[in-house]
């Protein structure tokens, strides 16, 4: 078997890089975009006054963890068809859930009382939640951006079946054909990249985490 | 000098704050005090203006502090809460930092300032780099001390700060509060639900009940003439204990009453200079002058002790009556801060102070 891997990944290299290639890319677009957004909503929705739609939020995206992915990606073919395209709206929607989740989860445990020294000192609500709110959350943050990675890089496969490309096309193709080590290259490659993808975030966290929050 | 004029706060139907006109003198401590919810915190925080009065005006030295923009004006007050409010992520000196760096001060000089501002709330230059994680309750709350004297505001607000501390290290935390205060001459706005607290620290007290003064006076005359029964009942049946705390050790300090006993005395040779010098005791000092061993004559023998209970010289009277009840002497020595010997406190000194002001 292993050495039926290799043989077709040495036959089809060009397929087998473009493909992976093209996952990554999926992964890359839908991922940044989720982050811009959810960091977005959750700083806003985080804002005092608001605890009540921070409560929400967090049960709401807590609830959305919950939907398998092949329902996103069917929902999305509903809406907005098949192509690459609708497979980077599926993949938005489904990791901007943990991003969410996990920033206001963090925002909200920070303790109100370092938010009003931080008031009372001079600070401006900008520089409040830049300088105060997003370093003491972003273990939390930085979790929830593994978490999402990883989902994202899993459901990206899935996201094959209404054309987005991907290994998810080599997992198809094996099973259509019933060739389970073309479905096995798909499967261990999509494997590896979420693989190097966490390490590569790990590190990034490493570097991105103040040092007073380190356990 | 802060004073507040017709202030209301009002929250819905809710009245917070009823009418309160109160002035904050120059360089002194006021104290604020009052069961939970009567307004202690709100009135502090009005100052500052993270809560905005419904009605009335706020003025330092004479300026309207509603005519100058909140931000700017937060950063002229220093701000003190209880000890979570050091930011966990920045290190001391990034602590310490804030402020100078929102006015635009360069690194240099905060450096300079962080050390010096170490020193004077007796850590060190080693606490720079530690995070807050890394320090005692006590230490974390000296840190929060000298990162609201950073940028040496005239004004400091103090919500509870040492609360949190345990009993032991709070009293330590008073001691070199009042040291550093009287070295500063700031003018502080502190509240407290600690009578104790108050009576130690305070100039002025004022007693807040729901939303309005019950009295605000000098700390003696809240002792001596509490304005209604509300004050009275605040500070309890023992007003005579309470009103040692107001006195120093060091007012009373004997530079009699004891022999300075070389090394190396045999006991008949020590017995001898007690009874030339009319004492009973005799303090052994090392090179520093730190008292290494007492003795006391009693019945033509002489008694050596070495573990010798001393009190501080800014040791409060009541401090240094606990320290004779807790042995069973009425006689103390007293002590500077580097723990040399400069005299010794006699419990009936003690005794007639209480009878001159009763």
């Amino acid at each position: 078997m292993f050495l039926e891997i290799l043989e077709y990944i040495t036959a089809n290299k060009i397929q087998v890089l473009t493909l992976t290639w093209e996952h990554f890319y999926l992964f890359l677009i839908s991922t940044s975009i989720a982050f811009v957004v959810g960091l977005f909503v959750s700083i806003l929705a985080s804002q005092e006054g608001k605890e009540k739609l921070n409560t929400f939020l967090i049960s709401l995206t807590g609830a959305c963890q919950a939907i398998p992915s092949i329902a996103v990606i069917a929902i999305a073919f509903l809406f907005v068809g098949i192509g690459a395209y609708p497979s980077i709206i599926a993949l938005i929607i489904y990791s901007i859930v943990p991003i969410v989740f996990n920033a206001s989860s963090g925002f909200q445990n920070i303790d109100p009382k370092i938010i009003e020294a931080a008031r009372g000192m001079g600070y401006t609500n900008i520089k409040i939640i830049t300088h105060i709110k997003i370093p003491i959350a972003m273990p939390v943050i930085m979790a929830g951006v593994r978490s999402a990675a990883t989902i994202n890089i899993g459901t990206a496969a899935i996201a094959s079946i209404i054309g987005g490309g991907g290994l998810g096309d080599l997992i198809f193709i094996g099973l259509k054909l019933d060739k389970s080590a073309i479905l096995l290259v798909g499967a261990i490659l999509t494997a590896l990249l979420a693989i190097i993808v966490d390490f590569l975030l790990y590190l990034l966290e490493q570097k991105i985490v103040p040092t007073g929050l380190k356990t | 000098m802060i004073e507040f004029k017709n202030i209301n706060k009002k929250y819905g139907k809710f009245t917070a704050i009823d009418n309160l006109n109160l002035k904050l003198e120059k360089g002194t401590i006021t104290m604020l005090i009052g069961p939970s919810g009567c307004g202690k915190t709100t009135t502090l925080k009005m100052i500052n203006r993270l809560i905005e009065p419904t009605k009335g005006d706020i003025s330092i030295n004479g300026e309207s502090i509603f005519s100058l923009d909140a931000v700017l004006l937060r950063r002229k007050i220093g701000y003190v809460i209880q000890e979570v409010g050091l930011f966990p992520h920045m290190d001391v000196y990034n602590n310490i930092a804030v402020v100078p760096r929102l006015l635009k001060w360069n690194e240099k000089d905060i450096l300079k300032r962080a050390e010096e501002l170490l020193e004077l709330v007796t850590l060190n230059s080693t606490y720079l780099y530690k995070y807050p994680s890394q320090l005692s309750g006590g230490e974390r709350q000296r840190v929060g001390l000298a990162r609201a004297l950073a940028v040496n505001p005239d004004i400091i607000l103090m919500d509870e700060p040492f609360g949190a501390i345990d009993p032991i290290n709070r009293a330590k935390l008073h001691e070199s509060f009042i040291e550093i205060q009287e070295e500063i001459q700031k003018t502080i706005a502190f509240v407290t639900h600690d009578i104790n607290e108050a009576i130690k620290l305070g100039d002025n007290i004022v007693v807040l009940k729901a939303g309005k003064v019950e009295q605000a006076a000098p700390v003696e005359d809240i002792l001596y003439k509490p304005a209604n029964d509300f004050v009275d009942s605040l500070i309890g049946h023992d007003r005579s204990l309470k009103a040692l705390s107001l006195k120093k050790a060091r007012s009373l300090v004997q530079k009699k009453g004891y022999s300075i006993i070389p090394k190396g005395m045999k006991d008949s040779e020590i017995l001898e200079k007690l009874s030339e010098e009319k004492t009973k005791r005799g303090f052994q000092l090392n090179e520093k002058g730190n008292v290494e061993k007492l003795f006391i004559s009693e019945k033509g023998k002489i008694n050596e002790y070495s573990e010798v209970p001393a009190v501080q010289r800014g040791d409060n009277l009541h401090e240094a009556l606990s320290g004779m009840i807790n042995i069973g002497e009425n006689t103390l020595p007293v002590v500077n801060s580097k723990e040399v010997l400069i005299g010794v406190i006699h419990l009936n000194d003690i005794l007639s102070e209480i009878r001159e002001t009763n």
